[in-house]
């Protein structure tokens, strides 16, 4: 996989996204969002845990001011990592600088409702956010040779064939509803706990969290079968499917 | 409006200019305009095959260039007036094409044809993609051997991403597989794909197969498209894969060995 960097590179910058979660603030009382936050982190205390946040604070009606420090280092002490903001005016921008905290680029996907018409909702009646959640990536034709799939970030479902010489990628799982000829590379970014998973297993090569096999060293009984491959610590495993 | 055939594979060698003679002339005989371009600057065949190779005076890159006049540099063919050639520039390369002025010409012609076929460049280098760029349909010409299936389904990958087409987000080009230089006895001793193995990759609608023939090289050599040889097999199989291309419904042939003669059974050999 790392064939083409440089043994005496030290480093590099790529460009990479994340999905992140946005802690929207429709009211600048504190008393009412750290309540509030408390009561969300209780539920589900697995997913906030070490979890990186952006504060949004477009959605602040004119005029509230919320103690951006006051807030950062509750979230801090609750476990969150609070990494930026996300909107609000310069002076808060400027308090955001001076706590280490990104600004993060205004959303240009939607438009905004100008400030006038905003309502402003109040604190208790905030709707739960959604967990994040990326429905993997769906391809529905072929996969021919030369052509490369990577899903970022989330799991990859191909609904017909891959064939020989082509190459599909993904930080998650791999769903293969048809042949699998060419390259398939399940969890790339290291996470063991991805899979592949084929209707017709007559790979090239498979990669699970970078462990790989090719060819011909795939187990014999399996080739031509459906079968889902995934990683038992340091060995690969091979269960048949119906 | 024209349709634009792109007649591609990828892999060289394997029957793209036979091809491109073979339906322009079975399309021109039914009476449809039609006309061949050649896109191999700079190795020119087109014009050899189809017989015309000493009444080239200007090129494809000429009118390019704008140096000639679509008019001059078509060629009539003199078996089917019909049927006009644009062949490629023998001493430029292939950088000589541009996106654009491949577009003024394609749709020049457009404007007085019923069917256009470009011949493509062996290869997925610039000569090639432009062939396939403007095209409304593709015949995706691949031979029963493992290389040739993978450049093919190269090319399918090519043609589903960087055709203009695709670009615009329009209807995909319509895919068509030829299959040809097929011996079926060497099938039969596994040395061969069969039909089903390439169809398994390469899952396209098949026009025909056309069987390895002696017929092919005669016809080549003196400049006779193939199909106007009505006697080979060879030739039956174009004129069913032009019939197909119509839209009619034929059975495939000559996909059995050939009945060894008794003399041949009784001395052996192939």
């Amino acid at each position: 996989m790392s064939k083409d960097t440089d043994p005496h590179q030290i480093l590099e910058f790529k460009a990479a996204s994340f999905t992140l979660p946005v802690l929207r603030l429709f009211s600048s009382h504190l008393g009412s969002i750290t309540a509030k936050l408390q009561k969300k982190m209780s539920e589900a205390p697995d997913f906030f845990n070490h979890a990186p946040v952006v504060i949004e604070l477009n959605d602040l009606a004119v005029g509230e001011r919320v103690d951006l420090p006051l807030l950062v280092s509750f979230l801090r002490r609750s476990g969150l990592v609070p990494v930026g903001i996300r909107g609000g005016t310069a002076a808060y921008q400027e308090v955001a600088v001076a706590l280490d905290l990104a600004v993060m680029a205004e959303r240009s996907d939607r438009r905004r409702p100008s400030r006038e018409e905003e309502p402003v909702p109040v604190a208790v009646a905030t709707p739960p956010p959604p967990p994040p959640c990326r429905p993997g990536q769906v391809v529905a034709q072929t996969v021919h040779a030369g052509q490369r799939i990577y899903a970022t970030g989330r799991d990859l479902v191909l609904l017909s064939n891959v064939n020989p010489g082509a190459e599909v990628m993904a930080d998650g799982h791999i769903h293969i509803h048809g042949a699998l000829r060419g390259r398939a590379l399940a969890g790339v970014q290291g996470n063991t706990e991805c899979r592949i998973f084929c209707r017709e297993l007559r790979a090239e090569l498979i990669s699970v969290a970078g462990h790989y096999r090719v060819s011909e060293n795939l187990p014999g009984e399996f080739r031509g079968k459906p079968v889902q491959v995934g990683m038992e610590g340091q060995t690969m495993t091979f269960l048949p499917m119906l | 409006m024209a349709r634009i055939i792109v007649v591609t594979s990828g892999k060289g060698g394997v029957g793209k200019t036979t091809t491109t003679a073979a339906l322009g002339m079975g399309l021109a005989l039914r009476g449809f305009r039609t006309a061949l371009v050649d896109f191999d600057v700079g190795l020119r065949n087109l014009d050899l095959i189809m017989g015309c190779e000493r009444r080239v005076v200007y090129d494809f890159v000429n009118v390019i260039n704008g140096e000639a006049s679509l008019n001059q540099a078509l060629i009539r063919d003199k078996r089917c007036s019909q049927l006009l050639i644009l062949p490629a520039s023998q001493t430029r390369d292939k950088d000589a094409l541009t996106r654009e002025g491949v577009g003024t010409v394609l749709n020049e012609l457009a404007q007085s044809f019923d069917y256009i076929l470009c011949d493509s460049p062996a290869g997925i280098e610039k000569g090639a993609i432009l062939a396939m760029y403007y095209a409304d349909d593709a015949v995706v010409v691949a031979n029963p051997e493992v290389s040739s299936v993978r450049d093919a389904d190269r090319m399918l990958g090519i043609l589903a991403s960087k055709s203009r087409r695709a670009e615009n987000s329009e209807p995909p080009i319509r895919e068509y597989l030829l299959l040809t230089r097929y011996a079926p006895e060497r099938v039969q001793k596994g040395e061969m794909l069969s039909i089903d193995d390439v169809r398994e990759i390469l899952a396209l609608e098949l026009l025909g197969v056309i069987p390895e023939s002696t017929a092919v090289l005669t016809a080549s050599n003196c400049g006779n498209p193939v199909i106007l040889d009505q006697e080979s097999d060879a030739g039956q199989a174009y004129a069913d894969m032009v019939a197909r291309y119509l839209g009619e419904e034929l059975p495939l042939r000559f996909l059995d060995p050939a009945r060894r003669g008794f003399f041949s059974r009784l001395f052996g050999g192939d």
